[in-house]
């Protein structure tokens, strides 16, 4: 099967094309501060799953957990 | 000092112990074949962290005054081993795989250093890891002080973290069995790629007590060695209550085959969209084979799939709001920046951020799931899975990088591994297979506490197979 060319995927083939055509280096890596955005926005989206999740006032934290 | 073939090096815990007792080789013999072996091969893995040759012939010298007056302690007694770096060894150097870390030395032993050490167990060296069990999210395998654990099969691919020295010291036959430690993956995947036989125990089983902590709620320690028997035998002398982890279930581990139900009694659940269409398709007729294996065993198999939860979003909730609340003062004094890897870095610190209201509500969502599998476990003895969906990843592919295949509309039971971690069941890991000559391997997952069913069933897959008796071209 074809595998199918993801949107970052699809960037980095851009990019790099770009790169080759105007013999600039490679993208460079995201800096600290483009990462802690990056970090924040994966736990928002985790979040945002956790609060789909119907719960009652009955359903308490594991707090202490047992297996 | 005796000449040894490659046959001791990859030799299991029972033949090891049999030839010490019968004192073809002695103790101290095999501690320093084993020594010189992790001296010279694990920098070739970057799978050492630190070698303990004092304390190793100390304690072979030891267990061979033992022998010599007929004290027999048990199948344990005089086999080498090594740690994960995350557990204390009393003075040497414990980084945790991170610089800042780099240096720490501890004053006593971890309990399950200790609990070895009463089975004559020889523990010569330290185990390279991903820094800090990798809290916070790595991007590429190269986040440990260590560098990037090099897979045995083929050194371009990765050896899996977070427990990379200890999955890939026991692949290349540098220590006959390895202790690692599983929050969310961290014996699944080194086990799995690089070929050995993983235990994850039940959550409070074994004592986390001089461990490094990452998640409170979801840190487990557990053995990976050359078969479910030797993990089995491991997991005998680790496990038990223990007045210093919090956590601690006040259980103990007994290996007893002898009282184990049949196996052709169980009741299997599995999905035929994590075989036909989550696999990748190269190791898909592997774990077809793996799971015929099974059939012939007798093992009766039922459809199932996982309860709807957002296991992964849950997971990585919990561990990040624990780990950032472990690692505050490293996050808050700016030494997190000396970590290797970059996302994790940001991951650490963003991780502070998590509400009350957000971690409390993953713990409950939590509860909900617990429940759930609890019900699921009514009709299901074990739940069976590709360990992870392929073979091991080259060392310079981002780890977070998309999937390049569209994602099966049906779950089946794709996010085991993340709903097995918060339930705290048992799994065990058998390689299966191999795909362009690199290992995978199975899950075979329990309720609370049935670790003896899954090494039962372990035992019986690989007296057919002979997947975990492949040695790695280099061994």
């Amino acid at each position: 099967m074809k595998p199918t060319l993801t949107r970052r995927r699809l960037a980095l083939v851009l990019g790099g094309a770009a790169c080759l055509s105007t013999g600039r280096s490679q993208p460079s890596p995201p800096s600290p501060e483009q990462e802690l955005e990056a970090a924040r926005k994966r736990l928002v989206s985790a979040t945002a799953q956790i609060y789909k999740v119907p719960l009652t006032y009955a359903d308490e934290p594991v707090t202490i957990f047992r297996a | 000092m005796a000449d040894f073939g490659d046959d001791v090096f990859f030799a299991t815990i029972s033949e090891l112990n049999a030839r010490l007792r019968a004192r073809e080789i002695s103790a101290r013999e095999l501690a320093g074949a084993f020594l010189q072996r992790l001296e010279t091969l694990g920098p070739r893995y970057n799978a050492l962290a630190c070698l303990l040759p004092e304390r190793a012939l100390k304690a072979a010298e030891d267990v061979d005054d033992e022998l010599k007056r007929g004290r027999v302690r048990g199948p344990l007694q005089g086999i080498p081993f090594g740690a994960k770096d995350l557990l204390a060894v009393k003075g040497a150097p414990t980084a945790w795989g991170a610089k800042p870390f780099a240096g720490q030395v501890f004053d006593k032993d971890a309990a399950v250093i200790r609990g070895l050490d009463r089975a004559r167990a020889v523990l010569i060296g330290k185990l390279a890891m991903v820094e800090l069990a990798g809290g916070g999210g790595y991007r590429y395998a190269a986040a440990s002080v260590n560098g990037p654990g090099l897979n045995p099969w083929n050194r371009q691919y990765w050896s899996g973290g977070s427990s990379s020295g200890s999955g890939s010291a026991v692949a290349a036959g540098l220590v006959p069995f390895a202790i690692g430690s599983e929050t969310w993956g961290s014996i699944l995947t080194p086990a799995a790629y690089c070929g050995v036989t993983g235990l994850r125990p039940t959550y409070g089983l074994v004592s986390r007590h001089g461990a490094m902590p990452l998640s409170w709620t979801m840190d487990k320690i557990g053995p990976m060695g050359r078969s479910a028997e030797d993990c089995a035998l491991i997991l005998h002398e680790i496990s038990g209550g223990d007045g210093d982890d919090p956590a601690s279930a006040g259980k103990r581990f007994h290996y007893t085959p002898q009282f184990t139900r049949k196996i052709q009694d169980l009741k299997a659940g599995f999905a035929v969209v994590d075989f036909e269409e989550w696999a990748d398709p190269p190791a898909r007729e592997a774990f077809k084979k793996a799971l015929d294996v099974l059939r012939e065993m007798g093992l009766p198999f039922v459809a199932t799939e996982l309860p709807d939860f957002p296991y992964g979003a849950t997971a990585s909730s919990i561990i990040a709001a624990e780990g950032s609340a472990v690692f505050e003062e490293l996050i808050q004094s700016g030494r997190v920046d000396e970590l290797a890897d970059q996302r994790q870095i940001a991951g650490l610190k963003a991780g502070l951020e998590i509400q009350a209201k957000d971690y409390l509500r993953a713990l409950r969502v939590r509860s909900r799931m617990q429940q759930e599998l609890r019900k699921m476990f009514y009709d299901i003895d074990v739940l069976i899975s590709p360990a992870r969906f392929g073979p091991a990843s080259r060392l310079s592919e981002p780890l977070d990088a998309e999937r390049s295949r569209p994602e099966p509309k049906q779950r089946g039971l794709s996010g085991l591994s993340a709903a097995g971690n918060l339930a705290g069941l048992p799994a065990l890991f058998l390689p299966c297979g191999f795909v362009d000559g690199l290992p995978v391997a199975m899950q075979v997952v329990g309720r609370p506490f049935t670790e003896n069913t899954l090494v039962a069933i372990g035992k019986e897959f690989q007296q057919r197979t002979d997947w975990h008796r492949r040695r790695p071209p280099a061994g």
